[in-house]
């Protein structure tokens, strides 16, 4: 499997808490999208630590 | 009004009949269902979660629960492809030796076809009589073994009918089925078991390269339980 079920269930709480996503939502997307919503929200993240460290 | 279209369509050709079938990708929902079936890991539960996601996914009006084996593990693999991603990575190590490397592999899900020739089903056993037999599905088979002792189930339960020069003879009980099964002869027997045995099956086979002893080798992908465990 391409995930675990503890994986998902970790990811889908962290994206409705931290990030305003609803469960409906996730779980009506295709899993390559949810997977390309993270992949940005990942990168997205990261560029928000290194501006935060350049401020620094 | 009627509810909108909210996912994508595709269509791929069904091994056994060649006719096209539209499907649209699983959803997380869906994928949660099949992860919790994983977790569970019985064989039935594993084949229960498939066929309803092939019901639920496959928009054309189809008897899934009559589907060979090799029909559904072939829609699965479509369905995933197009659901997760169109390539499957693994982490293989080797069988044997002293290596203990993973080496990260790519399938391409597109590569992975149905093997063995896929027959209409009709075995002459005699000039005059013949039998029609179907490839076993999951629904009927799910929980008979493929050895000696469960031969006569299997066989039995994928008879279609029997049929001499004048007659097509399918009203029949499975007790009757079962008696004239064992009337047949060792070379008849055969030929029904050969339908079987020789029966198509989604069968991939990985070629890799160790990416720490340089050690080529490969593994093989059979059936729906290792199918499964790829999604």
């Amino acid at each position: 499997m391409h995930e675990s079920l503890i994986n998902m269930y970790q990811m889908n709480f962290a994206l409705i808490h931290h990030h305003k996503y609803s469960l409906t939502e996730l779980e009506s997307m295709i899993p390559f999208e949810r997977d390309v919503y993270v992949s940005l929200l990942k990168q997205y993240l990261e560029e928000l630590e290194e501006k935060s460290r350049q401020r620094k | 009004m009627l509810p909108t279209l909210s996912v994508p369509e595709f269509q791929t050709v069904l091994p056994s009949t060649g006719k096209k079938i539209t499907f649209r990708p699983f959803l997380v929902r869906e994928e949660k269902i099949l992860l919790i079936a994983l977790e569970d890991g019985e064989k039935e539960t594993i084949i229960k979660a498939v066929l309803d996601l092939l019901r639920n996914c496959i928009i054309d009006e189809i008897d899934v629960d009559n589907l060979a084996t090799f029909d559904v593990e072939y829609l699965f693999m479509q369905i995933r492809s197009k659901s997760v991603s169109e390539q499957i990575e693994m982490m293989l190590r080797h069988g044997q030796g002293d290596c203990e490397a993973k080496t990260k592999v790519k399938v391409d899900v597109e590569k992975i076809k149905v093997t063995g020739e896929i027959s209409d089903g009709k075995i002459e056993l005699t000039d005059k009589i013949g039998i029609k037999l179907k490839y076993p599905s999951y629904s009927v088979d799910k929980t008979i073994e493929r050895d000696a002792e469960h031969l006569f189930e299997l066989i039995s339960n994928n008879v279609e009918y029997i049929y001499d020069q004048e007659n097509v003879y399918n009203e029949f009980t499975k007790e009757e089925l079962i008696q004239w099964i064992d009337h047949l002869n060792k070379d008849q027997f055969e030929k029904v078991l050969t339908f079987f045995t020789e029966a198509p099956s989604l069968r991939h086979n990985i070629e890799w390269e160790c990416k720490e002893c340089g050690k080529k080798d490969y593994a093989i992908v059979e059936g729906l339980r290792d199918f499964f465990m790829l999604v």
